[in-house]
């Protein structure tokens, strides 16, 4: 039986590691080889890298970051942030991803999703889906959280899916660093509507939480500042998913 | 022995020299079509859809010089994920029939779910594998470990008796194949921590 993965959202700017909130303040809480080591001795299952400089220059520096992370990891990495073409994710790809995410650019350029996921594989596309409530509807934005377009999620997911991605990546803003919990709604009701997996992200405070996500219908659960705020947050996470009956893979 | 591990300019081939050279194995990228004999065994990684590998493997020269070190020389080689696939006869990624390497008989196809509440496609993630041969690749590795899966595309061997280990999501499908000199695995060992890594020296010493 496939395991429900639990993985570690790690943010990186100019090269730091940053905790964030409402993809607004970020704030540097690391280093990120360091951080890799930790990850590797605990064996997680899966790691995702947001870059989310703006300025190329430190792009370049976030992927030379990566490239040396990649070579003591021997777990799968999804490589995100400033992906604008075939060339930039060829260059994730060569420097150690195993996947890839596209928000920004799978909206403004779909035939980019289309021509990635039939060179690479749609195993390897991963759609980010970034949402948060206006006036009482929910809506996705592009560009980091800065520009809204008005579009719901659940259209969006389906159209996604529908041009290539092999997964959802969804991140609802409103969440993002307040430790309140997953959007179980807007969970269940992508994953009940699509095919591919949905790996849920924002707004776990307590390990509890990656329980309602599981049961909301997510094939991953992911998480940022838990893992680094909380002692044996893998373990312990585990063993909280464990308690609940849901599978997991124990390394 | 020189392991040379083959680039189709789709795969993530660093994750596979990294895996090799923690267990103290060399090896080296082939550079190109004239270098494939001086290799003794061969790793075709992969990630990527199946007419685009073929079609990189055509464009590079590649399908005669391994017909001849692999069928007619009987080195090894060991496919991962979209390299398996292409060892196997044919696939039909992306609405088209594409011949593959035809190292092995058999037809590489679309996985069919008959439930997508319990089961997504792609099969990404962590799942068991149930081990029928555990004197090869599968040496000192327990029935049901865990090894990371990413793909859509399953291979169905016409012999069955090639098969080491099976998986399941929705239906059991082959995960591993060892054939003489011929081996496969649509699961990464590089990307399944110490388990993989246990696989990949298995194999080291197979060859």
């Amino acid at each position: 039986m496939i395991k429900i993965r639990l993985i570690p959202t790690l943010l990186l700017k100019k090269g730091h590691l940053v905790r964030s909130e409402n993809f607004i303040k970020h704030n540097i809480i690391g280093d990120p080889y360091h951080e890799v080591k930790r990850f590797n001795q605990w064996n997680v299952d899966e790691l995702i890298y947001l870059i989310i400089d703006e300025n190329p220059e430190n792009t370049n520096q976030s992927i030379e970051l990566l490239k040396n992370i990649s070579k003591s990891c021997f777990m799968p990495l999804t490589f995100g942030g400033q992906i604008k073409s075939m060339k930039d994710i060829h260059l994730r790809f060569q420097n150690g991803a195993d996947k890839i995410t596209l928000n920004t650019y799978a909206y403004r350029k779909p035939d980019l999703v289309m021509e990635a996921s039939k060179v690479f594989g749609k195993q390897a596309i991963v759609g980010s889906i970034d949402y948060r409530d206006i006036n009482g509807e929910k809506k996705i934005f592009i560009n980091g959280g800065k520009t809204l377009i008005d579009v719901s999620p659940i259209e969006w997911a389906k159209e996604l899916e529908k041009i290539g991605v092999g997964e959802i990546l969804l991140q609802n803003i409103d969440r993002d660093g307040t430790a309140v919990g997953y959007d179980v709604e807007t969970i269940e009701l992508i994953s009940s509507s699509l095919n591919i997996p949905v790996i849920a992200l924002s707004g776990v405070g307590k390990f509890e939480h990656y329980v309602d996500g599981v049961k909301a219908g997510a094939s991953a659960v992911s998480a940022a500042n838990i893992w680094h705020f909380k002692e044996m947050a893998d373990h312990l996470g585990k063993t909280v998913m464990r308690q609940h009956k849901i599978p997991i893979r124990i390394g | 022995m020189k392991i040379k591990i083959l680039d189709i300019g789709i795969s993530n081939l660093q994750s596979v020299i990294n895996a090799f050279e923690s267990i103290n194995k060399t090896i080296l990228i082939c550079e190109d079509h004239k270098d494939i004999k001086n290799g003794d065994a061969f790793v075709l990684p992969g990630v990527g859809s199946f007419d685009f590998g073929m079609k990189s493997l055509i464009e590079k020269n590649y399908v005669d010089a391994l017909n001849n070190e692999v069928i007619n020389k009987n080195k090894p080689i060991l496919g991962i994920c979209l390299g398996m696939q292409l060892l196997f006869t044919c696939g039909y990624e992306n609405n088209q029939e594409t011949n593959g390497l035809g190292f092995a008989d058999g037809e590489v196809k679309k996985m069919k779910i008959h439930d997508f509440k319990n089961y997504k496609l792609p099969h990404v993630g962590w799942n068991d594998v149930k081990i029928l041969n555990n004197n090869g690749l599968f040496k000192d590795i327990k029935d049901g470990t865990d090894f990371y899966f990413i793909h859509s595309f399953y291979a169905q061997p016409v012999n069955k008796n090639i098969i080491s280990a099976l998986s399941n999501n929705s239906v059991d499908f082959m995960c591993a194949f060892e054939k003489d000199n011929i081996f496969g695995v649509q699961f990464h060992p590089e990307k399944s921590q110490k388990s993989g890594l246990q696989l990949l020296k298995n194999w080291c010493e197979l060859i």
